[in-house]
């Protein structure tokens, strides 16, 4: 369950960042959303993965990013808005993820290994994607 | 797990999409991050099945991703330096025509 939340926290914040008007919130957004997936990586019990993603990737490379923003076109643009929204749903993901984890707690399922055949599937459709992507955007230049 | 490859196949299109839909330099950088976070987790299963193989994974797209984004900020820094805007329709040198 609480791997639910988090995930669905980092498609909030994921979606936030590609809609934001502002800069500096998308940058924002952008860096919760690598937070939820680097808290997702400690609910798996990955620490050694979770530390490089929480150390060198939030602190290195999404305060690069949020920098950036901030010099050139963060507008504070509909901030009211932004932060009642991004509060709000981070209050409610730590409460849950709280209750969940104070609660009863289910038995454990047994694992099943991801499909190799869907991963590659899903791997290719990012490569047919981008690829058209780049047609695109290059014929408009 | 498929729930992580679903979230991180959709925050990859999310952004791709942002890719394709701005000429702004700085939000081609954070569309692009936001993509790298994407292939973050859907990496999250292949830790779980073999975790030192895709540790190295973790590791690797974490280079990749900084060494994307410092380019691409000198990109953006130099671009504004030199006309004055950090928007892809204001470098037309080099450009066919």
């Amino acid at each position: 369950m609480i791997d639910l939340i988090l995930l669905s926290a980092a498609l909030f914040f994921g979606i936030l960042a590609v809609y934001s008007r502002d800069n500096v919130y998308s940058a924002s957004s952008l860096a919760a959303a690598a937070g939820a997936v680097g808290a997702y990586y400690a609910y798996l019990m990955q620490f050694a993965a979770a530390f490089l993603l929480f150390v060198i990737y939030i602190g290195a490379v999404m305060l690069l990013v949020i920098m950036t923003a901030a010099m050139y076109g963060g507008v504070q643009r509909q901030g009211g808005k932004y932060f009642l929204a991004t509060t709000l749903v981070t209050l409610v993901v730590v409460l849950l993820s709280v209750v969940v984890w104070l609660g009863p707690q289910a038995k454990p399922q047994a694992y099943l290994p991801a499909d190799l055949a869907t991963v590659v599937v899903l791997l290719f459709g990012v490569v047919v994607v981008s690829l058209l992507t780049g047609v695109e955007v290059a014929r408009r230049v | 797990m498929t729930a992580a490859l679903v979230v991180g196949f959709v925050l990859i299109l999310l952004g791709v999409y942002g890719i394709a839909t701005t000429r702004h330099l700085v939000r081609i950088l954070i569309s692009l991050e936001l993509a790298t976070v994407g292939a973050f987790a859907m990496l999250a299963p292949a830790l779980v099945t073999s975790p030192a193989l895709a540790f190295y994974g973790v590791l690797l797209l974490v280079i990749i991703s900084v060494s994307e984004a410092t380019i691409l900020a000198a990109l953006i820094y130099r671009s504004y330096v030199l006309t004055k805007s950090t928007d892809l329709s204001a470098l037309s040198e080099g450009r066919e025509v």
